[in-house]
């Protein structure tokens, strides 16, 4: 190789690596939002005896109650027939889920929880994150509600296990 | 906020490249008119100590960029070898999102402690040096952030303020570092350096995180960073 070639190739490597550079340094701007920006409390709904997942009848609907002012506001959240659901929480300190089985039968969940506000990257918008403080809940249809993490955010992970007596527990 | 243009990156590096490789005595300047030298004699341990001012940052805030982030570097010449080096710097960022209207406020001191080796080391009549690194880096500072009111999506009627002032936090993170040191003139040279950058750990707050880290950048787990130096070998 004749040093003019020699010289060549180095300048052609320079702007090469040059580009290459300026490409990876550009891509280092861009904003890694996360894919949810919303924070939902999942329930998986269970067997009380076999711990297996149950899904809900068709028809069961599930509504959200908070109180503004001693009022109440109710907003339907969830009305399909599924092994889990995900709902979110209001961001009083209070929200009360009702989960309509059928038109007279019914299980009420109350949560209380601290609102976390929460920004990492300015690009991608505040989030509201949720850590459940305590909880009531009826038992007219359910067994229980378990509180497996009370940290709500926008990772995808079980909140709640609600157990249900299904009708071979019934037996 | 202000966005970097890819144009004006690329000018700017294209620039940076090209003046070192343009400048007099390169390698393949050298190559045509010296010998390699085979065998290295005996030297001395201490062989100087370099002070640089990095211009990069000051250069991509003019053009730009959110951050102004410049630092000033002390390194000494062991056996023309190691290159222990200390870097000090200050970062700052006052903006604002223009999608979100999210605004983020800093500015602080940092430093980064490491060591060099010059990769040419048994080339010393090469004009200057290629040096692959580690760095360390610490700061701690203080940040504010202030964004609209969150609105309840479900239940309308609640809404939550989101403004944090002087929020304490601390970041620490590794730096792999080459770089490429050319002697221009006398006792002064240029130096290009590309830096990947590892987060170790940085403070959260229970409400946010820091945007911006003075000296590492955005708050990621990796960064790409560079520092361009205007160099002078200190006359001991």
């Amino acid at each position: 190789m004749t040093p003019k070639q020699r010289m060549k190739r180095t300048k052609h490597i320079g702007i090469l690596l040059g580009v290459a550079f300026a490409t990876l340094w550009t891509g280092c701007g861009d904003a890694e939002c996360p894919l949810s920006s919303h924070a939902v409390a999942r329930f998986d709904f269970l067997d009380s005896k076999t711990h297996h997942p149950v899904g809900l009848t068709n028809g069961a609907t599930i509504t959200g109650i908070i109180y503004l002012d001693n009022h109440p506001e109710i907003d339907t959240l969830f009305n399909q027939a599924n092994n889990y659901m995900s709902l979110p929480l209001s961001y009083t300190e209070q929200t009360t889920y009702v989960m309509h089985y059928s038109e007279t039968l019914r299980d009420t969940i109350e949560l209380t929880h601290k609102n976390i506000p929460f920004v990492k990257d300015i690009e991608c918008g505040a989030m509201m994150f949720h850590q459940v403080e305590s909880m009531r809940y009826t038992t007219n249809v359910l067994d229980s509600v378990v509180l497996v993490n009370p940290d709500i955010n926008n990772e995808e992970k079980t909140n709640f296990n609600i157990y249900y007596r299904t009708a071979d527990d019934n037996e | 906020m202000k966005k970097r243009p890819i144009s004006i990156s690329i000018i700017g590096l294209l620039m940076t490249m090209s003046s070192l490789w343009g400048l007099p005595g390169t390698l393949a300047a050298q190559q045509k008119t010296q010998p390699i030298a085979t065998e290295v004699p005996s030297q001395p341990l201490f062989q100087g100590a370099f002070v640089g001012v990095d211009v990069f940052g000051p250069a991509m805030h003019v053009l730009g960029s959110d951050f102004l982030s410049t630092e000033v570097s002390l390194e000494a010449n062991l056996k023309n070898k190691y290159f222990p080096t200390l870097e000090i710097g200050y970062g700052s960022t006052d903006t604002t999102d223009d999608e979100t209207n999210i605004h983020f406020k800093t500015s602080a001191p940092y430093f980064r402690i490491g060591a060099g080796y010059n990769v040419f080391h048994k080339k010393p009549h090469l004009p200057g040096q290629f040096i692959i690194g580690v760095r360390f880096g610490h700061n701690s500072f203080k940040y504010d952030v202030e964004a609209p009111a969150l609105s309840d999506p479900y239940w309308a009627g609640t809404t939550i303020p989101l403004s944090y002032q002087g929020v304490k936090t601390n970041a620490s993170w590794l730096e792999l570092v080459a770089s490429l040191k050319t002697h221009v003139y006398k006792s002064f040279y240029l130096g290009l350096s590309v830096r990947y950058r590892s987060l170790i750990k940085v403070k959260k707050s229970e409400n946010s995180e820091p945007w911006y880290i003075p000296g590492f950048g955005k708050n990621k787990s990796t960064n790409l960073g560079v520092t361009y130096n205007l160099i002078y070998k200190l006359p001991f």
